[in-house]
């Protein structure tokens, strides 16, 4: 186990991830609650505002200052799907007190600064400022717009909302542009009481130390909060087989069609269980050793990418392609044709040692970036037991072949999601 | 073979060698980490599209250094993913305006990696057949671009900053321009600007210096140093247009809106690059007046960006964004930009600002990516990783003032994607 754990408050854990090689101290505060259609707006506009001003900072020019002065300090904060929970990420890296110019202790007023945002937000009477509330509304809706801009992203939330429908993963992370403009202040304060309350909730510090007091700091602030019935993150419903597969086509006036494909996996859960899956995905579409780049973009040209990927704690692989309208069926065939062929088996031991090799060089490169490793432990509170980069690179290291063809034979068609030009006659 | 140490006080250490024939090889160890980052460089991209070749001067379809980094994957026995595919190491590259670079990174076999590396860069192989296969899937990579609002923004700015600068034509050229490429045509561009004397070999992470120099001089073919004959871009001061927009599908406007700069030298300097960076922060960074006044004003969000772009005969400072309004936002900063002339440079935020800079600069140390592409620049510019350091904590609120004198109100496009009407 290359991290420590302290239980801080009723499931509130620190997580000291250690590791030496780093010029900065990252923390984060890692909350994780049910994710719904309905709350998933107001959680990510509390997260905004949370991290934008605070009682110490009550206005974002001042703390924006105050993280430069901090030696441009990085406050990072965000909403993540992970299981069947919203997980609500705010966190703060900051260079090490030795490198500053003036021997500072800066790594101590960082992680202050991210304990007061989250404890003491600028709140008064109950509620959050109008005029925070509503630039943080202004924010997040044109940010929600501008994911709808970039097509490829905007085709896969469509994918996912439609093979969702019903399953409150099929929500949208940062809730509708109409659900977050709906909500008042008083909303927003209440979810940051209920999040206080009931999240499960990880500090996660990645780095050479724990800063002085920072645990100490969060007990005491948990001390006044009654903590009632916990979120337990590893509960997750998988996705579901379809009776029968769901082609949903959507025009647009735009040069490329995007072509996005949901898969629903009999294998899925933890990494105790599911890795197989993650070897049978990369196999499929994974490097350019994979049956989909070989075939699909080199042998076919069909496109300039077209990769498989898989969430295995909710049970589903998507494939996503860019290809011409007239060219979209035969992309969706020669897509299945490859999985096919995964499934019969039809796989060297080259293409099957490539996946291996190229999975686990790159977990093995996750203890050079704090990045990376904050993030890998924040999406694993969702499994029952939790490894490293390295013990899951090992455990990878002896899956079979039959593994791997019995994990793809589970994978089967749920939703075909395309976006296609309007004008192409060929469609 | 030439060789240097340099040492930064930030703990950070680094070697630079040039061999006779001319490349520059930079390295820099970190034996605590695990991985190792790696480039292999030449000073060749979009921009160089007219050159000699034994006296003759030639034009080039556009999009041919991108099609050929695309191509150089190839060879007669198969291509090097494959190769790369029994290493397990993760291998790409990229083309920009003015640089084509491959590279991998890798947590275990490094030497092996390398080899690959060094062998397929100095591979050419392209036949008729393969270059027609390439026209397919980059034609649909182009297309992909057609589509990308912020990609759409910046070359609509550049079209009409630049009067004669290839910098404002696409990377990847056009459907049509690359379906004039040939064999005979990417073996011109290669044999002109593969040479080692314009190549560079950058390498961060957990290596040992010695043995990977060893590895590259037995590697790399002997040949003597050759002068390129580069096209001159001969670019006026003046813009073309000061404004463009386009209609896409977009959910809402996106801007780009840029202060072409005079250009007195072909290239800028490491200084006259931070010092411009302290500047733009001092103008619209996350601690400015403007800044503040721009989201309590509804104007900008968090997409809000700006930098230094500037390469062979080319500079500006461009803001980007999204905005309701991207023309009051265009004159905001124009107002900002006049009143910081007038009244000079805030010395309180300055210092702030340099901190801040200064804060990332030891940051970028973490990432053994992010160094290799600092190596690269070096490479690309003669300087050293440590000159950043240097000029920020040298760096004054007067220096920093005299960039600002180059911004002038009268020489910027502003660039808009708006949303199609319905």
């Amino acid at each position: 186990m290359v991290y420590k754990t302290e239980n801080l408050a009723k499931g509130v854990n620190g997580l000291f991830i250690k590791n030496d090689r780093f010029n900065t101290t990252l923390i984060s505060f890692n909350f994780y609650t049910p994710l719904s259609s309905t709350s998933a707006g107001e959680n990510a506009l509390l997260t905004s505002l949370l991290s934008t001003c605070s009682n110490q900072y009550p206005d974002f020019a001042k703390l924006n200052y105050e993280l430069n002065r901090l030696y441009g300090a990085k406050l990072e904060a965000g909403v993540e799907k992970v299981g069947d929970c919203l997980l609500l990420r705010i966190a703060v890296s900051v260079i090490n007190d030795n490198f500053t110019l003036e021997h500072e202790s800066v790594i101590k007023a960082a992680s202050n600064l991210l304990v007061k945002l989250i404890f003491e937000p600028k709140v008064t009477g109950g509620e959050f400022a109008d005029e925070d509330l509503l630039r943080e509304k202004r924010k997040l809706t044109e940010h929600i717009r501008g994911e709808k801009s970039e097509k490829r992203l905007y085709a896969k939330n469509r994918l996912i909302e439609e093979m969702f429908k019903g399953d409150p993963y099929g929500a949208y992370k940062y809730g509708t542009e109409e659900q977050v403009n709906a909500l008042f202040a008083v909303e927003i304060y209440n979810a940051w009481k209920k999040l206080l309350q009931t999240a499960f909730i990880n500090i996660q510090i990645v780095g050479s130390a724990v800063p002085t007091g920072l645990f100490d700091d969060i007990k005491t602030a948990f001390d006044g909060i009654e903590r009632g019935e916990i979120t337990d993150p590893r509960l997750c419903k998988p996705a579901a087989e379809a009776e029968t597969v769901n082609t949903v086509c959507e025009k647009m006036d735009i040069a490329q069609g995007k072509l996005v494909m949901g898969f629903s996996s009999e294998i899925c859960g933890d990494d105790d269980t599911a890795l197989p899956l993650m070897l049978a995905t990369d196999i499929f579409g994974g490097g350019p050793y994979s049956k989909l780049f070989s075939n699909v973009r080199e042998k076919m040209s069909l496109c300039y990418y077209c990769s498989a990927a898989s969430v295995r704690k909710k049970g589903f692989v998507t494939v996503e392609s860019g290809v011409e309208a007239a060219n979209a069926e035969k992309a969706k065939k020669e897509i299945l044709n490859q999985l096919q062929s995964v499934k019969n088996g039809d796989f060297s031991d080259f293409e099957f040692n490539s996946s291996l090799k190229s999975i686990c060089d790159s977990l093995n490169t996750y203890n050079d970036s704090q990045t990376s490793l904050d993030l890998w432990y924040a999406l694993k509170a969702v499994n029952e037991n939790i490894y490293s980069p390295e013990e899951t690179a090992e455990k990878i290291s002896s899956i079979t072949r039959e593994q791997v063809i019995s994990a793809a034979k589970g994978i089967k068609l749920h939703t075909v999601y395309k976006l296609l030009p309007k004008e192409d006659k060929n469609a | 073979m030439l060789r240097q140490t340099f040492e930064s006080e930030i703990g950070e250490s680094y070697v630079k060698a040039v061999l006779p024939n001319g490349l520059k090889i930079y390295l820099l160890e970190k034996p605590q980490y695990t991985s190792a980052y790696a480039i292999f460089g030449t000073k060749y991209g979009s921009i160089d599209t007219c050159f000699s070749v034994d006296g003759e001067k030639i034009c080039v379809p556009e999009g041919i250094a991108h099609f050929l980094e695309h191509k150089l994957f190839e060879s007669e026995e198969g291509d090097a993913f494959t190769r790369y595919a029994e290493t397990g190491g993760y291998a790409n590259a990229f083309t920009s305006f003015d640089r084509t670079c491959y590279l991998f990174s890798c947590s275990d076999r490094f030497y092996d990696n390398l080899a690959i590396l060094l062998d397929f860069v100095q591979s050419p192989y392209f036949t008729q057949q393969t270059v027609l296969k390439e026209q397919g899937i980059i034609g649909q990579e182009i297309r992909m671009y057609d589509d990308s609002p912020a990609w759409r923004v910046m070359f609509n700015m550049l079209s009409c900053m630049y009067q004669n600068h290839p910098v404002k034509i696409d990377i990847a050229g056009t459907v049509d321009s690359i379906a004039q490429i040939d064999a005979d045509l990417l073996y011109k561009c290669y044999n002109t600007f593969y040479h080692p004397s314009n190549m560079f070999i950058c390498i961060a992470g957990n290596i040992d210096i010695d043995k990977t120099l060893k590895q590259i001089k037995d590697s790399i073919k002997e040949s003597s140093p050759i002068e390129i004959e580069r096209g001159e871009f001969d670019e006026p001061y003046e813009i073309t247009e000061s404004y463009t927009e386009q209609a896409l599908e977009v959910a809402q406007p996106m801007f780009c809106f840029g202060y072409k700069e005079k250009i007195e030298a072909e290239e800028r300097t490491v200084k006259e690059r931070i010092r411009t960076a302290l500047l733009l922060e001092v103008i619209a960074g996350d601690s400015s007046p403007l800044y503040e006044r721009l989201i309590k004003q509804g104007l900008i969000n968090d997409e809000f960006s700006f930098e230094y772009f500037t390469g062979n005969g080319y500079a500006a400072v461009i803001f980007d964004g999204e905005s309701i309004d991207p023309k009051a936002v265009a004159e905001e900063i124009k107002k900002e930009i006049t009143a910081i002339k007038e009244k000079g440079i805030d010395k309180k935020l300055f210092s702030v600002v340099k901190r801040g800079l200064y804060g990332d600069a030891v940051r970028r140390f973490n990432n053994v990516e992010g160094i290799a592409m600092q190596l690269v620049d070096c490479a690309m510019n003669d300087s050293g990783l440590f000159d950043e350091i240097k000029y920020l904590k040298s760096a004054t609120a007067e220096n920093v003032y005299n960039r600002l004198l180059l911004l002038d109100n009268n020489n910027t496009v502003l660039s808009v994607i708006n949303p199609k009407e319905k």
